[in-house]
């Protein structure tokens, strides 16, 4: 696991700023100006045209130790086992705190633009507890961001929080990727209970040349998705919302948290969708992460893995034969049946990825998304164990 | 590239339909739509940096035809002046996207052909030119070439490099930035 912050030293910053690392190649591409990027001075190459690169209108330079640093112009130094920033990445600079973040992370294969902390869910396995504050702050941070990102990068997430809590401060969001960043895909996960009027679905429509809304369902019975989410008439809201997205003609992705009383009614809600949301793209079955409140509610969380194999199975098979597309996420592939292995994907993003030691002599390790580096043995399933060599020949019957 | 790809292949196999009896048409109709939609999904594996952008540092083979170069080496003093014609800066949030890439001019020029007379190209201005010259030699010499430094000098040495660059990537070893150059060496055009 790799930290996505850290205190460091730096000076000549009057307020928190978000900067491009630049080597030579940055540099060279013209893409972005000069004055929102730091010149990387680790880089030996880049010190070897340091005379004549340094004069030029950086923002300012990232060092190895202080002493590197032009006179008189902003740095800060970031030594590798402190934080890996590496060209391309964009960090922010916090002079108050004397902090640096990653803000994003150039091949990594989960970057997100963090919307908002507030949500009108109160979810048992929420990752991410809600905190209800005013932050629409970053709507503008975010939009600085989106124009230091890669201009190839292939997709980016928008999570919170609820992000349609941003208001009109989305729709900018979204509007802005479509204009900086028009080759990139844009996922946006939102409970979908604001879209139950229509007017703001409606808002959406042509805004993106590749949007997909990711929105959670976890029942075939309003009694069930409203507990799971901790807030009454909840499911009526997303029902409507969905149907409105629809409309609005928006991409959905159904996302299902396989906690113990979704897994234990799981076929009637695949069921369900196939039934009530057959032009849904693609569902999306996924391990529990077990930070947030869901380490506060383990008991009633925890199943298993090795317990939902058979309902899995089903569930899959089902939606497959109806040519509904399913994927499975943050479930070691030891845990599943081979024959649900195709499903599985390399889910758990890679800075917060873990594996066991017992994972070191497994076969299929570099197929498998391992675990959340916060899992504990409570949250460790008991079929993990490594799968053997030539074993794995097997998955792809 | 793929999204074209994904789009002209459903074309042609509707146009194939249409020549085999026009009771498919709608069918096909359908199918390129599909396509189309698809098409916005497609991963772009690579796009050229510079599309439909006029290149005024094509025609630079030399550096000292500007005379104000003169009054720009800025010696040791350390301090950068900021180019007279350097202007993006910071973009705040919400300002509307950047411009589309310039038109062609209304007597454009098939791609690849020179014009003879450079009437309606503008020409950069020195620190402009001193600016992408820099970016050449830093691609260059990120790409394992000598341009002998980064300096903006469009020098004897940085010619070298450029045309060993481009007879290494199948093009005419002419030691000048063309378009053609600059996107193989991924630099943009436009600021």
């Amino acid at each position: 696991m790799h930290k996505l912050d850290a205190k460091v030293q730096l000076d000549g910053w009057a307020q928190p700023t978000l900067l491009k690392v630049a080597t030579l190649p940055e540099f060279a591409s013209g893409l972005f100006p000069l004055e929102r990027m730091v010149l990387d001075l680790r880089d030996p190459r880049v010190r070897t045209a340091f005379p004549t690169l340094s004069r030029l209108p950086w923002a300012g330079f990232v060092v190895n130790d202080p002493e590197q640093a032009p006179v008189g112009r902003p740095w800060v130094a970031i030594p590798p086992e402190k934080l890996n920033a590496q060209p391309g990445d964009v960090i922010e600079v916090v002079p108050e705190t004397s902090k640096a973040a990653l803000r994003y992370r150039r091949g990594a294969n989960n970057n997100i633009l963090f919307a908002t902390e507030r949500c009108n869910s109160f979810c048992l396995m929420c990752s991410q507890p809600p905190r209800d504050i005013a932050d629409e702050w970053r709507i503008r941070q975010i939009c600085a961001l989106i124009e230091l990102i890669d201009k190839n990068e292939p997709s980016l997430t928008i999570t919170g929080g609820e992000p349609t809590l941003l208001g009109s401060g989305l729709n900018c969001i979204i509007e802005h990727c479509a204009n900086v960043l028009p080759h990139t895909q844009l996922h946006v996960l939102s409970n979908g209970r604001n879209f139950g009027g229509g007017v703001l679905a409606s808002s959406f429509t042509g805004l993106h040349p590749a949007l997909m809304w990711g929105i959670p369902l976890y029942g075939d019975h309003y009694g069930l998705h409203d507990y799971v989410v901790q807030s009454k008439g909840a499911f009526a809201e997303t029902m409507r919302g969905l149907y409105a997205l629809e409309a609005a003609k928006q991409r959905i992705e159904i996302r299902v948290v396989l906690v113990k009383p979704v897994v234990e009614h799981l076929l009637a809600l695949v069921r369900f969708l196939y039934r009530n949301l057959p032009f849904i793209e693609h569902v999306a079955l996924m391990g529990t992460e077990p930070t947030g409140f869901a380490r506060a509610h383990h008991d009633e969380l925890w199943i298993d893995p090795a317990d939902m194999s058979a309902v899995l199975a089903e569930s899959t098979d089902y939606l497959t034969r109806r040519d509904m597309r399913v994927s499975l996420y943050n479930l070691p592939l030891c845990t599943l049946p081979r024959s649900l292995w195709p499903y599985a994907r390399r889910s758990i993003s890679d800075w917060k990825q873990h594996y066991l030691p017992a994972c070191k002599s497994c076969a299929v390790r570099e197929r498998c998304g391992g675990l959340f580096a916060w899992v504990t043995p409570e949250w460790t399933s008991r079929a993990l164990k490594p799968a053997l060599e030539g074993e794995e020949q097997c998955a792809s019957h | 590239m793929r999204k074209s790809l994904t789009v002209a292949g459903a074309v042609l196999s509707a146009l194939h339909g249409v020549a085999h009896g026009s009771d498919n048409a709608d069918r096909n109709k359908g199918l390129t739509d599909l396509a189309v939609q698809d098409g916005d999904f497609a991963v772009t594996l690579t796009a050229p940096l510079n599309v439909n952008v006029r290149n005024m540092y094509a025609s630079h083979s030399s550096h000292s035809s500007h005379s104000s170069h003169a009054s720009h080496s800025s010696g040791s003093s350390g301090i950068y002046r900021a180019p007279r014609d350097y202007t993006p800066a910071y973009t705040p949030a919400y300002t509307p996207p950047p411009p589309a890439p310039a038109p062609a001019p209304a007597n454009s020029y098939s791609p690849g052909i020179q014009p003879l007379m450079s009437t309606g190209t503008p020409r950069p201005s020195a620190d402009q030119l001193r600016l992408m010259i820099m970016r050449v030699q830093a691609a260059l010499y990120a790409k394992g070439y000598d341009p002998g430094a980064i300096d903006g000098e469009l020098t004897e040495s940085t010619k070298l490099a450029l045309r060993k660059f481009q007879s290494a990537h199948g093009m005419a070893a002419t030691g000048k930035m063309t378009t053609q150059t600059m996107n193989t060496l991924g630099v943009a055009l436009t600021p």
